[in-house]
């Protein structure tokens, strides 16, 4: 594993430190204040869980590539989550739903109560992360891949 | 035509069963499929719709069609929205005044491939400020109902759904 030079989780400190500063924000920039802390917030989660299911043993070559260099990584850490711990993986999936709004929606209003929201989320999440990443075996991290490739093959079969 | 030893259909009063052995599980090669189903089963999924649409919306014809052809979520989905609903009247939330409900598909645009049938329950602003003056947020909210569905749903089925709050 290569050595590590980025700590996931301070893209959530920094979306916190944004937000505590959301007082001398210039109004015409709240919106994009706002939507930068909810995409931090998730791939704070997401870099930290994609991290430490790397740093396991998985032999399967291709699997690997796709964490390592997709976009499917996002599917994988998530479904493989929600393999271990439903709950755990609804809030993921809660949190991915709000980054995407946050990112790609323009025609929605992005308000400091979505951020709150957000972080609540995230927090549960980090919380729950250390006891989730113990039970995770690269059988959960495959079966999560073949299920979205399934789903993929099903949809190109009609 | 399906060969019988291929293929084993089971009907109980609450359980409808059908098993498409390997061989014949890629449906391409066939040119169609009859099935006779007990009408006591019919009636069990057509209650079952008929819950759902009564506790929540479905906005696409799309999600429908996931919905018939996935009987054991169909037959489970209507227990948890009729205890979200219980819940949400419990604490005061009225549907349409307070809350919607919907159950629609949860897509990811960005991975193809990565999508699940959602419950999705939209606060209003009188919602959530009912929820304010009890105590509670958004996110209690969330954790509550997700609670419920890891409770209610069978495991088959809570592979399959999640719980949103908008």
């Amino acid at each position: 594993m290569s050595h590590r030079t980025f700590e996931p989780k301070t893209f959530y400190e920094l979306a916190t430190y944004v937000n505590r500063l959301s007082n001398i924000i210039p109004q015409e920039l709240k919106q994009a204040a706002n939507r930068t802390c909810i995409s931090r917030a998730y791939y704070a989660v997401f870099l930290s869980f994609r991290e430490k299911i790397l740093a396991l043993p998985i032999r399967n070559v291709e699997l690997r590539k796709r964490i390592e260099r997709t976009n499917d990584a996002h599917a994988i850490v998530a479904e493989s989550i929600r393999k271990i711990d439903f709950n755990v993986g609804d809030y993921i999936l809660n949190l991915r739903a709000k980054r995407n709004q946050a990112d790609y929606m323009t025609n929605i209003n992005v308000t400091s109560d979505d951020v709150i929201y957000v972080f609540k989320i995230t927090n549960e999440i980090f919380h729950e992360l250390t006891a989730i990443v113990t039970k995770l075996k690269e059988s959960d991290i495959l079966s999560a891949w073949n299920k979205i490739q399934q789903e993929r093959e099903r949809r190109y079969s009609f | 035509m399906i060969n019988q030893d291929a293929t084993a259909i089971e009907t109980t009063k609450m359980h409808l069963t059908i098993n498409i052995y390997e061989g014949l599980a890629n449906l391409r090669y066939l040119s169609g499929i009859s099935l006779r189903i007990n009408s006591e089963v019919v009636e069990i999924f057509r209650e079952a719709f008929g819950h759902l649409i009564r506790f929540a919306s479905i906005p696409d014809f799309e999600t429908v069609n996931n919905l018939l052809s996935r009987p054991s979520v169909l037959y489970a989905f209507p227990m948890l929205l009729r205890r979200v609903h219980e819940f949400l009247e419990t604490i005061g939330l009225h549907r349409g005044e307070d809350f919607q409900c919907e159950v629609s598909e949860w897509i990811d645009y960005e991975v193809e491939g990565w999508n699940h049938l959602q419950l999705k329950v939209t606060l209003l602003k009188s919602g959530r400020n009912k929820l304010f003056e009890r105590g509670m947020d958004k996110f209690t909210l969330l954790k509550n109902l997700i609670t419920m569905a890891s409770q209610i749903l069978p495991h088959e089925v809570r592979q399959e759904v999640i719980v949103l709050v908008e």
